[in-house]
């Protein structure tokens, strides 16, 4: 997320982001962590996982959808803002496990 | 590079006392101890208890004893054959966690806080003295109630330097209706004998300038 989904992205770094991401869920099915009851960091990070990677895939879906520049999402590949259509916001929706994107003009 | 670095480590659940687990960490000379510690939970044994919060110094979290002085992990630099410790004198959930969840109900009990006002009587601008924004650095890291030779957590979780110096702040704040000194008093915590023993991670000179807000004879 550092490296690709920072600020400044490229829709090649963004798809190689997800697929990083893709990765990290298959990884994250067989998770195992220490026994120990107290103060157990390992507890917290497991928890944090799953809603760390769905936060991640909506960034990363979002970002490739958005085919310009606006703001703090600066694409190299599009460094022009497009304002030839209507406004839009990104809605991310997880359902099944699957994140769907879509655009909803402003106002509608 | 790398430094080896002991962690006093502990399971009140389990050891019956402490022991002292070294590891070899990656530094540069710029490497903070909250990394090192980041580096043995990621790298090298994810059982490893310590706390943290803001990663800049400002939220008293981290703070634990280094070679057997009060530091904050994320300010200080990790040195080769460095010990690392809790606070002294306070309870310990595991390791390097301290259990700091018995002051808050006695916080609550002394009411360290503005009580509500009604509209009239909040000041457009409030005047607070200098001093109140020197002793707002406090981040209730309670090193000082761990470097203070009368503490006795056993005895009475707050009466140490840490609650004389909240008590201070709210003795200067304009908007303050109780008299902090009378439960400075009535807490004990006259009887201070001004060893200056207590040390403070942010700076503050406690005897200075908590002691005399609270201690002096009238206004």
């Amino acid at each position: 997320m550092w490296e690709r989904v920072g600020p400044l992205r490229e829709a090649a770094g963004l798809e190689d982001a997800l697929r990083g991401i893709s990765s990290i869920e298959e990884q994250a099915r067989d998770l195992q962590i220490c026994e120990i009851r107290r103060c157990n960091t390992e507890v917290a990070d497991a928890v944090e996982l799953p809603h760390m990677l769905a936060t991640a895939r909506a960034i990363a879906l979002s970002a490739l959808g958005r085919a310009e520049s606006r703001g703090a999402h600066v694409r190299s590949d599009f460094p022009e803002r497009d304002d030839t259509g209507p406004v839009k916001n990104m809605v991310a929706r997880m359902r099944d496990g699957e994140c769907t994107l879509r655009q909803l003009a402003i106002g509608e | 590079m790398s430094s080896r670095i002991s962690i006093r480590r502990y399971d009140p659940e389990t050891d019956s006392e402490p022991r002292w687990d070294d590891y070899n960490v990656p530094s540069n000379g710029r490497t903070t101890v909250l990394e090192a510690l980041t580096y043995v939970y990621e790298n090298l044994d994810p059982t490893l208890a310590f706390g943290s919060g803001c990663r800049f110094g400002s939220c008293g979290l981290c703070a634990l004893e280094l070679n057997g002085q009060p530091r904050m992990a994320c300010s200080a630099r990790v040195k080769d054959g460095m010990k690392i410790a809790p606070l002294a004198g306070m309870p310990v959930t595991r390791d390097l966690v301290i259990d700091r969840e018995a002051f808050f109900d006695g916080l609550r009990a002394l009411r360290i806080y503005i009580q509500e006002q009604g509209p009239s009587n909040t000041p457009q601008v409030l005047r607070v003295p200098k001093l109140h924004a020197r002793l707002a650095a406090c981040i209730e890291c309670l090193a000082c109630n761990s470097t203070c030779p009368s503490y006795d957590f056993g005895k009475d979780p707050l009466a140490g330097p840490y609650l004389l110096v909240k008590l201070a702040q709210l003795q200067l704040d304009p908007r303050n209706d109780i008299d902090r000194r009378e439960q400075v008093r009535d807490l004990g915590l006259d009887q201070c004998t001004e060893c200056r023993s207590c040390y403070c991670i942010r700076g503050l000179d406690i005897r200075r300038d908590v002691l005399g807000v609270l201690m002096d004879e009238g206004e």
